[in-house]
This record gives C-alpha cells, sequence and structure tokens, in this order.
C-alpha cells in the first residue's frame, strides 16, 4: 500500500461516521404503535433496527398504523448511530392507516352513503292533483271528479325509520 | 509559500476522497413531468448534480400511504438513498406544489361539513292530511304520493382539525 492509498484509508477511516448523515431505506418489519421495528435494505448499514421512533410528516397529532414490508426511509439524529428515526415513506396501497388529530372516524368520499332518521312520519304541505272521489249524499253512488288546480293541503307522509343517499360534492385536490 | 501549496494539496485530496458526501445533502429540484407510477422527472438547480435532469425519481412522504400528483414546474428537494447517487428520492415540497393528494391511491373526493348528499325517497309515500278545496275543508287518509325529486342534504359535522 502506497502513502496515498494509506492516506486515503485513514481519512475515510476519520470519517466513516458520515453514512449516519444519510437516509437509509429500510422496510417494516413490525408496527408497535409508538414505534416500528425495520430492516434497513442494503449498504454498510444493512440489518435490523429495533423500535424506531417514527417522525411524522405532518405537525399535530398524526398517528399511523403500517403494515409490514412497508417501505420507508431512516435517518439518524444529528449523525448520532444511537438515534434512528423514520422520516418518509414510499407509497404502497393498502399499506397504512392514517389518524389525521388522532381522530378515529374513517373521512366520508363522495359516492359514500349516508343515512337520514326519518320515519315513521314526516310533515309535508304540497298540491293535490289528479282525482277525487265525491260522496252525495246516499244513496247516490261516489262521482270520480278532477281534483281542481290549485288545491293545497298539509299532512304527513308515512316514511321508513331511515332514508338513504350518496354523497356527491367534496374537495377538489384530496381524494381517499 | 510550500507549506501552502502542501495544505492545499491536502485540502483538494480530502475533498476528493470525501466526494461522495455531496450525496448525503438535499437539493432543490423544479418537476419536469410524472408518471402514471407517480415518479417523477426532475431538474436539479444545482449544477454539480444537474447533468441531463433525473428520470423516474420516486417520492417519500411524510405519511405512509399517502401520495401526491403535483404540476410541471412544481418545485421538490432530491437526496440519494444511503448516499448513493444511483438511488435519488424526491422528498419536501413547497406549499403550492400540489394537483392532488390522495390516500391509499383513492380518487373519490373527501367529504367535508358543507358538502351535500342526495338522499332518495321512496318511490311512492302515503300521505295523510286536510287541505281546503274552495272554502270547504276536507280530510285524506291513505293517498299515495309521489315525490319525484330527491332530497339535498347538508353535512353539518366533521372532525374539528382534519380539513380539506
Amino acid at each position: 500500500m502506497n502513502a496515498r492509498d494509506a492516506l486515503e484509508r485513514l481519512i475515510r477511516w476519520v470519517m466513516r461516521d458520515s453514512i449516519y448523515l444519510a437516509a437509509h431505506p429500510a422496510v417494516v418489519v413490525t408496527d408497535h404503535g409508538d414505534a416500528v421495528s425495520v430492516s434497513i435494505e442494503s449498504g454498510p448499514l444493512a440489518g435490523a433496527l429495533p423500535r424506531v421512533p417514527v417522525l411524522s410528516g405532518l405537525a399535530g397529532g398524526t398517528a399511523t398504523a403500517v403494515e409490514p414490508g412497508t417501505r420507508c426511509l431512516v435517518r439518524f439524529e444529528a449523525g448520532d448511530p444511537s438515534r434512528p428515526r423514520v422520516v418518509a415513506w414510499g407509497f404502497d396501497r393498502d399499506s397504512a392507516v392514517v389518524h389525521l388529530d388522532r381522530g378515529g372516524r374513517s373521512i366520508a368520499r363522495v359516492g359514500d352513503v349516508v343515512r337520514m332518521p326519518a320515519g315513521p312520519s314526516l310533515p309535508v304541505t304540497g298540491t293535490l292533483v289528479g282525482m277525487m272521489t265525491v260522496q252525495p249524499p246516499p244513496p247516490s253512488p261516489p262521482v270520480p271528479t278532477p281534483i281542481p288546480p290549485g288545491t293545497t293541503f298539509t299532512g304527513t307522509m308515512a316514511l321508513p325509520p331511515s332514508l338513504y343517499g350518496t354523497i356527491v360534492s367534496g374537495a377538489r385536490k384530496v381524494t381517499a | 509559500m510550500p507549506g501552502s501549496d502542501s495544505r492545499t494539496a491536502l485540502e483538494r485530496f480530502i475533498r476528493w476522497v470525501m466526494r461522495d458526501t455531496l450525496y448525503l445533502a438535499q437539493y432543490e429540484c423544479e418537476v419536469q413531468g410524472q408518471a402514471e407510477d407517480y415518479t417523477l422527472d426532475l431538474l436539479p438547480a444545482d449544477e454539480r448534480i444537474r447533468g441531463t435532469g433525473l428520470s423516474n425519481v420516486p417520492i417519500r412522504h411524510g405519511l405512509p400511504g399517502v401520495t401526491v400528483r403535483v404540476p410541471v414546474g412544481a418545485s421538490v428537494l432530491l437526496g440519494f438513498e444511503g448516499g448513493d447517487p444511483r438511488s435519488p428520492f424526491a422528498s419536501l415540497w413547497d406549499p403550492d406544489s400540489i394537483d392532488a393528494i390522495e390516500f391509499n391511491g383513492g380518487k373519490s373526493p373527501v367529504a367535508r361539513v358543507g358538502d351535500t348528499a342526495t338522499v332518495a325517497f321512496p318511490p311512492l309515500v302515503t300521505i295523510t292530511g286536510v287541505g281546503t278545496l274552495g272554502a270547504a275543508p276536507f280530510t285524506f287518509s291513505g293517498c299515495q304520493g309521489a315525490i319525484v325529486s330527491p332530497g339535498v342534504a347538508v353535512i353539518e359535522t366533521g372532525a374539528k382539525r382534519a380539513k380539506a
């Protein structure tokens, strides 16, 4: 080994911790809720990292649950090997559940079903159209008669306990 | 000065040895295009890594299960997995760089408070009531009525801190 090669090796050895300044590709092995165990896929740091805290890309109590095999990036805070953090994610369909603001309810989308409590009756007003039956004094039989235009009424209509519909408007740029 | 020359030579050598640290940083880029699989064509602003630009660069997101559609001209940071120039990734955006945010790849817009829904009524409903025919009141019951227009409902409640 000549002096130049020796110096190069010395410099690389002195600076060996610079590898902890990089972002390293990894896959999730287990989601523990408050942290994930990951496996760094390749490179000099290849291997398992247990219980790595997850830093969210959104502030404010965003919680996530990920499936094993989900791709992610691991960085080391301050370049410290003892402080790995998951900082970003690859996109895989059906790989994760996101809880915005730690909410527990599913977000509704255009096309999703809505249910409206309705029955047993609902007040209604309207205009009668069609035919009615007029009962003259007996013994004359009932007489079918057109309902005069503009005949209004108030009353109730019988409805089932629930009515169903679909959401028809939503956000322009956020889809799910 | 001989000492200065030696120092300069040593500095240049160290920089050469450590040249790959260039790929530990992140670099501002302009989006030139986005493929169906969400990968990006990027043009870095930094001449040291610009070349002819980078193609098919995957995006790494701040949330799992979320991806984005972005317009040409959007600004994003380019990094390299493991400091490897063969493994570029895009992450961290300027605020206006968005066409769509997709949760789990879904294409249906999320609903918000104030959005509307249509509600279907039964084809025929039974109506009971009172009316006035001329000056004469009348009562009726068991009449069949048809509601020809669907009802329109407005979403009144929603998440307090998640908005779209």
